[in-house]
């Protein structure tokens, strides 16, 4: 029944969880990346402004 | 000269100029361990995933994909957290200190943050560097040689002393640079072979047609299970043991101190941790159309092979087993260089030798003996190394995640509890390993927990009775970027 509906019922739940942090890891590497890069970036800019 | 030969010979030789080309712009010992501050974030990409995918994930995670279907592949699942602690923040951690201090693995890492003790450290952590890596170096060295000669049909020396020659001449001239060089060719063919070697497989499966090969391999009985009888539920939690040992492989945090800014690791890190999953997915789709297209594959066969053999067109099939070949060949050169390093530092260089025996000397004296020492050890095979090699991972999780965890997060971890916790750590996971095989109990669930749990417990109580020094904790937060370190406190030198 549930089948019909979500394709994936029929994978074990912990197949299923196994699977959702595996991604889960890749989207916060992702996030973990432009947060940094961010934050370098802006350090670079403070060092070129000229100091008074 | 066929094509599998000739794809085989030519990686050996590409290797092999890449080492001689590179030993031209080696200068001293930093650059021939640490190639220091020179490579761009898809160099680091290239020299970690060809580091850290070996030919066992080609040959062994295939053939058991095959058996267990995806509870293999989601049973890999700590190897990207692993990743992300690794080039995330160890990575990060020993680029920055190398600025400052000087800094050229893991060891000397662990000799600065916890200087009080850092003779002894030092010692104790490359003890256990060349304990639970050499098993690994002499079976992948077997490995390889194994699998060469069956498919060139050449005797088993024959191959065993042509890859030996080649690892150890590209590794001995090229050192860290020419290594990541090397990696970096070895890794496009390994990816460019299983590129292609997964539509194939799928098209053979299927007559012909790869969405056919798709739904028989779906249709197979008990893939979609997070456990199978032959992967039971303490196996799979057992594959927690790469969340810890990953961002504690000195062969794997090493390659970053070659990278040219902290930018380039920041960048590495989402493709990395991206190119795993690929990776390990592949092999399931080639693994399940093995199954199909081998039900009777003999005992001790690989799905990969039989199938690149039997099933894929010849320069396909060439270009897949490159791809085993390449695998096997960066991690062997990778773990030579940890190994040599090793040996040439804590032995060679303590020793009394002769005005004109340089550091640079010692440092490819000591990736010689330590590759002489392998292939004759590689030459007897003795199976005896691979209850060594299963542990490898183990050992350096339970010596030093948490030394270096604590040690990198918390001000009072201390020198004292940091030799105590490796001791323990690394005694506790054998002693419960060999428990584990001889009752054929399932204590602790792997013998990695119980390691990281005595490790963890000791290196607390010792540091809150002795902690580290205003020195040491400067290392800690200059490796962190915290005010106090960058400011105020004066350089620890």
């Amino acid at each position: 029944m549930l089948e019909a509906f979500i394709p994936w019922a029929h994978i074990d739940w912990q197949l299923q969880l196994e699977l959702l942090i595996w991604l889960g890891v890749i989207f916060l590497s992702m996030v973990l990346c432009y947060i940094r890069l961010r934050q370098i970036a802006a350090s670079e800019q403070d060092n070129q402004k000229p100091v008074n | 000269m066929d094509a599998l030969t000739l794809s085989l010979a030519s990686l050996l030789l590409v290797s092999l100029a890449i080492g001689a080309y590179s030993s031209r712009s080696i200068k001293d010992t930093r650059d021939y361990y640490s190639a220091a501050g020179r490579m761009p974030w898809y160099m680091l990409v290239g020299t970690f995933m060809a580091s850290n995918v070996s030919a066992g994930l080609f040959l062994g995670a295939t053939n058991a994909s095959a058996q267990n279907g995806y509870a293999m592949w989601a049973a890999y699942f700590p190897t990207c957290i692993g990743y992300l602690l690794c080039i995330g923040f160890v990575a990060i951690w020993i680029r920055r200190l190398s600025d400052r201090y000087e800094i050229m693995d893991l060891s000397d890492l662990f000799y600065h943050r916890f200087r009080r003790q850092g003779k002894l450290i030092r010692s104790v952590s490359s003890i256990i560097i060349v304990f639970a890596y050499l098993p690994v170096l002499i079976a992948q060295f077997i490995a390889l040689a194994s699998i060469i000669s069956v498919l060139l049909d050449v005797s088993y020396a024959g191959s065993l002393l042509a890859i030996s020659l080649v690892v150890v001449s590209y590794t001995l001239l090229g050192g860290m640079l020419g290594v990541i060089r090397a990696d970096g060719v070895q890794f496009i063919i390994l990816l460019v072979g299983l590129l292609v070697a997964v539509p194939m497989a799928l098209s053979a499966a299927g007559e012909g047609e790869v969405n056919v090969g798709w739904q028989r391999i779906s249709r197979l009985p008990e893939i979609f299970e997070w456990t199978t009888p032959g992967l039971p539920w303490f196996a799979v939690l057992g594959q927690l043991v790469w969340l810890f040992a990953i961002p504690v492989q000195p062969h794997l945090v090493s390659r970053f101190l070659a990278a040219r800014t902290e930018r380039d690791i920041v960048i590495s890190l989402p493709i990395c941790v991206g190119l795993t999953l690929f990776i390990y997915t592949a092999t399931i789709p080639l693994g399940l159309a093995g199954r199909i297209l081998e039900p009777d594959l003999e005992s001790g066969a690989y799905y990969y092979v039989v199938m690149a053999v039997n099933h894929f067109p010849v320069l396909v099939g060439a270009l897949a087993l490159a791809g085993i070949a390449s695998a096997a060949l960066s991690t062997c050169s990778t773990v030579l260089l940890i190994a040599g390093q090793t040996v040439s530092r804590q032995v060679l260089q303590r020793l009394p030798m002769p005005g004109w025996f340089t550091p640079m000397y010692g440092a490819r004296a000591g990736v010689l003996m330590v590759g002489v020492a392998t292939w004759l050890i590689a030459a007897i095979q003795p199976l005896g190394i691979f209850w060594l090699v299963v542990l490898s991972a183990s050992l350096l999780a339970s010596g030093f995640f948490v030394p270096l965890f604590l040690g990198m997060l918390w001000r009072r971890a201390s020198a004292e509890g940091a030799v105590a916790a490796m001791l323990t750590g690394t005694l506790s996971a054998v002693t419960v390993y060999l428990v584990n095989g001889l009752f054929g109990t399932h204590l602790f669930i792997s013998e990695v927990f119980a390691g990281l749990a005595m490790s963890l417990i000791i290196m607390v109580v010792i540091s809150f009775k002795s902690p580290a020094s205003e020195q040491e904790m400067a290392v800690l937060d200059y490796a962190r970027k915290l005010p106090a370190a960058l400011e105020s406190r004066p350089y620890p030198g």
